[in-house]
């Protein structure tokens, strides 16, 4: 049966150790791929990454304080898994240079005016710096709290919240930037 | 207060991260600020935004690959492994010896003991599945009867 929440899964892996590998990969399997396609932007090395994830997942649970928050601790471990990707993957397979030949090119104004606007947002958090776009996946996405993401991502809560405004920011004017060139091109017509 | 920091309060608080009297003097603020306000407006926006977006799922492939991949390291690197036998009616935790020894009296000794004892309406079904762990031997299934 599986667990209905996060603390009977951690009891549960308490109790049987990696027996109790099964309920926890099919509770977050879909989480930590989309983790790692977000900050990868590439769907067989966020495969590897979440692969790699659950391997080291498997490998550690017996590691695992059952007191503290199991999701945070299984972000630090997919975060570790999709930088050591990111770290290998060339230039060219990088994030911004992928944003920047899909944007920056002449963009045929029918494709950009049939984006939907969840794909001009996906864009802008394409455009934000690694630092910022990853602590808007955990918030937004992933939805852990202030606490979770200072464990994941190693930094305090005060400068997560600090972190989370700029990207917010930096985010708001990106979009507005796009939204007016976007106007100021239909208006050409 | 400057309304750059009143606009981190303002991310904090679509976070659920304030206190309630920091709420408080936000809303005070927010009431005076048109600039504050919008920067409500377009967090939320964004959050929105963001959040209304197909789910992304897994790959079928990462199934396949992540189980057969515990199954291998379940087989040959068992931290505990459970063992259903019959005629135990509890958890029990040995060493290897200890198990050892046990298995050999439940493999022989229950097997010659439901011979011998066994009555004609005794069945399989009566038969009661218990789980031992142990920590260093592959899984062994031991069928018998309970007496
Ligand atoms: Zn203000």
């Amino acid at each position: 049966m599986q667990p209905a929440t996060d603390e009977q899964l951690v009891d549960r892996i308490r109790k049987e150790g990696s027996l109790a590998f099964t309920p926890l990969y099919h509770r977050y399997k879909h989480r930590v791929y989309a983790y790692c396609y977000r900050l990868l932007r590439h769907p067989q090395n966020a495969e590897d990454a979440a692969q790699e994830t659950f391997l080291k997942i498997h490998r550690s649970l017996h590691q695992l304080d059952s007191s503290a928050s199991l999701q945070a601790w299984i972000f630090t471990i997919a975060r570790n898994e999709a930088f050591t990707i990111l770290r290998r993957m060339k230039p060219s397979e990088d994030l911004e240079n992928i944003t920047d030949d899909v944007w920056d090119d002449e963009t045929p104004l029918e494709r950009v005016v049939a984006r939907e606007r969840s794909e001009i947002l996906q864009h802008c958090l394409g455009l934000l710096r690694p630092a910022y776009r990853e602590i808007l996946i955990l918030r937004e996405y992933e939805q852990l709290s202030y606490t979770e993401i200072a464990r994941v991502t190693n930094l305090s809560e005060s400068a997560v919240k600090s972190a989370l405004f700029k990207a917010r920011k930096s985010m708001g004017k990106k979009l507005e930037t796009i939204l007016k060139g976007k106007n100021n091109e239909l208006r050409a017509i | 207060m400057s309304c750059e920091q009143f606009e981190e309060q303002v991310s904090a608080y679509i976070d659920h991260e304030l206190r309630d009297e920091e709420t408080e003097i936000l809303f005070r603020h927010l009431g005076n600020c048109v600039s504050c306000r919008k920067a409500m407006t377009v967090a939320l926006d964004l959050r929105s935004g963001l959040r209304d977006q197909a789910p992304l799922l897994a790959p079928e492939e990462l199934d396949e690959k992540v189980m057969s991949m515990a199954r291998s390291r379940q087989l040959w690197m068992p931290d505990r492994v459970a063992v259903p036998v019959t005629m135990w009616q509890r958890r029990i935790s040995m060493r290897v010896p200890a198990v050892a020894a046990a298995m050999f009296i439940l493999l022989f000794g229950g097997f010659f003991a439901s011979s011998l004892w066994l009555g004609p309406n005794d069945s399989a079904a009566n038969a009661k599945v218990q789980t031992v762990y142990i920590t260093t031997l592959p899984a062994v299934e031991v069928r018998g009867y309970t007496p």
